[in-house]
């Protein structure tokens, strides 16, 4: 089976600056790849970048990015219109600068069947309010009416992602959409995410930067940082045997200390993410308890940990 | 029992016809830190405002150190120098023009602290927060995120305050860094002594971090007790739901996804009896017409139907 999505040896420059180097990673149909980093790590560079939504000055410099067989990066006026939404839909964090705040949510939604489908704008706001049933919004109707800022940020979520289901985007790429929301809330779009994956068959491209979220959703993982992936495989193995001394590091700070006393010292990582200028050799060589003569100077390649896992750590080669 | 550093005394703050704080009692003491959780409205930021005296009270009382303040006057100036305070933004709290001495020392200069101890000070107070090495001279723009933060530490601690207000303190920063900033404030609690109020909507760093936690929920404290009982065996629905909507820290105890599909209404009216009645799987009449006091001993708890299982 050829996966949905193929990203291959991306690279994603804004003028002088290389905010991703060399990213390549696939996921399956149907399934939810979790990209997580923090700060500068490129994540949401790439996801813009698969997205065809890079800012003016941002260019993919070299690779390519296929959604369901088509280079996206290679489409142009007419094609790059019609396929952005049909291929790829996009979640944003910042839900109200995302929403027309003087248009009401459900013609929004509307909106997008009219210009998608051609539907006809009684059908497409009657469609509409049915949409937002179906992402778990109670009084459709009266909400459809209301504008975003009449709206709870979780509702304004659910919104978007009714918007998504409009469009029926092959991918749907979710940029840290519940990152502003309150846990209760979060856990609410978590688990509507899970539903529609079960009833629908959306696969998704997951930004985030916390482990939790990524635990949560996450069939696959890959770790960026520096510009570049650290780490990728299945969660479980990602997880269960984080190869590389970053991945290691983030999940000790996540979960580690769960059954620590009452203040005791949290488990820290030295330093902090780069910004603007990367290290030379592993981008993580200046913060990593491990790092030795080759992480200066020379960039670790990936090598396979296990089945579909790999890292970029030259302490993967020493014990071969 | 010593006396707490800050008490209050049924707190309420009203903007308008909104009650943000809503008859809230807690006491801070030296050495120890209280913990308050709740989710965006809960009035946790508006509890630490005014605690620190930027805010005012509607109704209920303020003691430092047993004395009354809140409103204005010498006991409300002496409690505003003893607390110090750190934002959750280390980007908007530090002004950008000014250099990192100057951020640092403007609780010294507007203390009257004499010129000549002014630069010693500075220096000490860098020391103190891991930033030693750096120039005084220096301007916020050439630090990161974290290291911001530390600045903005330094200056909370420049009056040698009693007690130090923290209101998100690691939620701007990465993840990466924001263990560095927790461990910081560990340390100058068990060297200084000082009172910790953290405010924070992440039950993690505030069970690790407090003593006591307080859970706020629409302006009321719904569950207080010492860190381990209220993370470790909450009494309180709302505080069961919080725990519960944290995600699990490997897809292994994956169980946010497995949820029946939550519905979103319209935010309803504010209730007569208990606020969190409109979401309660356990509401009954009662909690619709009553609003359920904060009771117990040790572990205290508003709800009418306190301890029974929301599952």
């Amino acid at each position: 089976m050829t996966p949905l999505l193929e990203v291959e040896a991306v690279s994603v420059r804004y003028d002088g600056f290389e905010a991703v180097t060399g990213a390549s990673l696939t996921v399956e149909e149907g399934r939810t790849m979790a990209i997580v980093g923090e700060s500068g790590s490129g994540k949401t560079s790439l996801a813009l970048a698969v997205a065809r939504l890079l800012p003016p000055g941002g260019e993919v410099v070299s690779g390519s990015v296929r959604v369901d067989g088509v280079d996206v990066t290679a489409l142009r006026g007419a094609d790059l219109r019609r396929a952005r939404g049909r291929l790829v839909g996009y979640l944003a964090q910042d839900s109200m600068a995302a929403l027309n705040p003087v248009l009401p949510a459900g013609l929004q939604v509307a909106e997008v069947f009219e210009t998608r489908d051609g539907t006809r704008r009684r059908e497409a706001r009657h469609r509409a309010v049915e949409l937002l049933g179906q992402v778990g919004i109670q009084r459709a109707g009266e909400v459809a009416a209301m504008y975003p800022h009449e709206l709870s940020g979780g509702m304004r979520q659910r919104v978007m992602i009714a918007m998504a289901l409009a469009l029926r985007s092959r991918l749907l790429i979710a940029d840290e959409p519940t990152t502003a929301l309150d846990v209760t809330v979060q856990a609410e779009i978590l688990a509507l995410a899970a539903a529609l994956q079960a009833d629908h068959g959306v696969t998704f491209l997951w930004i985030t930067h916390d482990m939790g979220v990524v635990a949560e959703v996450a069939d696959t993982v890959a770790v960026m940082y520096g510009g570049r992936i650290a780490e990728q495989g299945p969660a479980g193995e990602v997880f269960g045997s984080p190869a590389h001394p970053y991945t290691q590091a983030l999940l000790e700070t996540v979960r580690g200390g769960a059954e620590a006393p009452p203040k005791a010292p949290f488990a820290t990582i030295a330093g902090a993410p780069p910004a603007g200028v990367i290290p030379p050799g592993c981008p993580f060589h200046p913060r990593c308890a491990h790092a030795f003569e080759p992480c200066p100077e020379v960039v670790p390649a990936m090598v396979d940990t296990g089945p579909g896992h790999r890292a970029a750590c030259h302490l993967l080669g020493v014990g071969r | 029992m010593t006396t707490p550093i800050v008490e209050l005394d049924g707190v309420t703050k009203r903007f308008g016809r909104v009650t943000a704080v809503d008859d809230v009692s807690l006491a801070l003491y030296a050495g120890r830190t209280l913990g308050v959780v709740g989710e965006s409205g809960c009035g946790k930021s508006t509890t630490a405002r005014l605690i620190v005296g930027l805010e005012r009270p509607s109704a209920g009382g303020l003691r430092f150190n047993g004395t009354p303040y809140g409103r204005s006057g010498r006991a409300l100036r002496a409690a505003r120098r003893a607390i110090g305070m750190i934002f959750q933004d280390p980007y908007e709290s530090i002004d950008s023009r000014f250099t990192v001495g100057d951020v640092v020392a403007e609780p010294l200069d507007t203390n009257g602290v004499r010129r000549s101890e002014r630069a010693g000070r500075v220096r000490e107070l860098l020391d103190a927060v891991g930033m030693g090495g750096i120039d005084p001279g220096a301007y916020p723009a050439q630090f990161s995120g974290g290291q911001r933060q530390r600045i903005g530490i330094a200056r909370a601690l420049a009056l040698d305050p009693e007690l130090v207000v923290c209101d998100e303190p690691t939620s701007a920063l990465d993840v990466s860094v924001q263990a560095q900033i927790l461990n910081l404030l560990l340390d100058l609690q068990r060297d200084r002594g000082v009172g910790l109020l953290v405010i924070s909507h992440d039950l993690h760093v505030v069970r690790r971090m407090s003593d006591e936690v307080a859970v706020m929920y629409a302006g009321m404290v719904v569950e207080r007790g010492p860190a381990e009982a209220v993370t470790g065996a909450p009494r309180h629905p709302y505080t069961q739901a919080l725990l519960d909507a944290i995600p699990g820290t490997s897809p292994a105890e994956r169980r946010l996804r497995d949820r029946t599909r939550a519905a979103a209404g319209i935010a309803s009216a504010a209730a007569a009896g208990c606020p969190y009645s409109t979401r309660c799987p356990l509401a009954t009449d009662v909690c619709r017409a009553e609003k359920p006091p904060l009771e117990g001993g040790e572990h205290r708890v508003a709800c009418h139907h306190a301890d029974a299982s929301a599952a």
